[in-house]
């Protein structure tokens, strides 16, 4: 997906190293229960799409510092986005 | 004996009033520190949870959990601290509806984590807390 960090740059991310895990989405993912999207897990990885559309509503990512060997809390929105869009391409 | 039902206050009760850390007991009876999230640390942090409202409940989550997890992080802030004192996270479901917050209609989907950190020095603390969604 070309626009995918166009689509994320301006979604709703979380994190804290005490839980080490990643999350970015839409804020519309607050707005429906859970089976209005299509989910798909991998071992770390979480994806939710939109069942109408298939474009992606959120993205979780689990065990980042062993994954990326990076601290999300110590980047910005922008970087952290550049980082993970290649691995998250994959998935939708 | 720590209170088994925390109360919740109000919007009008919180609204304006400056985020000034304040103190809890957890289930096991033990003080913590409610502190206030530092924006420059915490980059991901939203307005959302900058919100008096909102900070001066997040202690009921400590008091009254759905869950507690040790934290098992390999993030190096997370392995430092760890050679001073443990970190829990607690977790609650559905948080921030219970909050009522008058411009937030419907929140699905939505659980809050409070880490808290008990020191080897009997100073307990939150160190952080954050709203996301649930994901399992």
């Amino acid at each position: 997906m070309k626009n995918l960090k166009n689509i994320m740059k301006n979604w709703i991310i979380s994190y804290d190293p005490f839980t080490d895990r990643f999350q970015i989405h839409d804020e519309s993912v607050y707005k429906f229960e859970r089976n209005n999207f299509l989910i798909r897990k991998d071992k770390d990885i979480t994806v939710y799409l939109n069942k109408k559309s298939s474009l992606p509503v959120l993205f979780e990512i689990k065990n980042v510092y062993d994954k990326f060997g990076v601290d999300f809390d110590n980047m910005v929105k922008l970087d952290i986005i550049k980082l993970i869009e290649p691995i998250l391409s994959k998935y939708v | 004996m720590a209170e088994k039902t925390a109360e919740l206050k109000s919007y009008s009760e919180t609204i304006g009033k400056p985020l000034i850390s304040y103190m809890i007991s957890d289930p096991n009876g033990k003080s913590v520190q409610v502190m206030p999230k530092n924006p420059s640390k915490h980059k991901s942090g939203s307005t959302l949870e900058a919100h008096p409202t909102y900070f001066y409940n997040v202690g009921t989550i400590v008091q009254n959990p759905d869950s507690v997890v040790a934290s098992s992080s390999k993030n190096p802030r997370a392995l430092e601290n760890a050679k001073q004192g443990k970190t829990y996270i607690y977790r609650k479901e559905g948080f921030v509806k219970s909050l009522k917050l008058p411009w937030i209609d419907e929140m699905k989907n939505e659980q809050t984590l409070v880490i808290v950190f008990y020191g080897d020095d009997g100073v307990n603390f939150t160190r952080s807390y954050r709203s996301e969604i649930k994901t399992s």
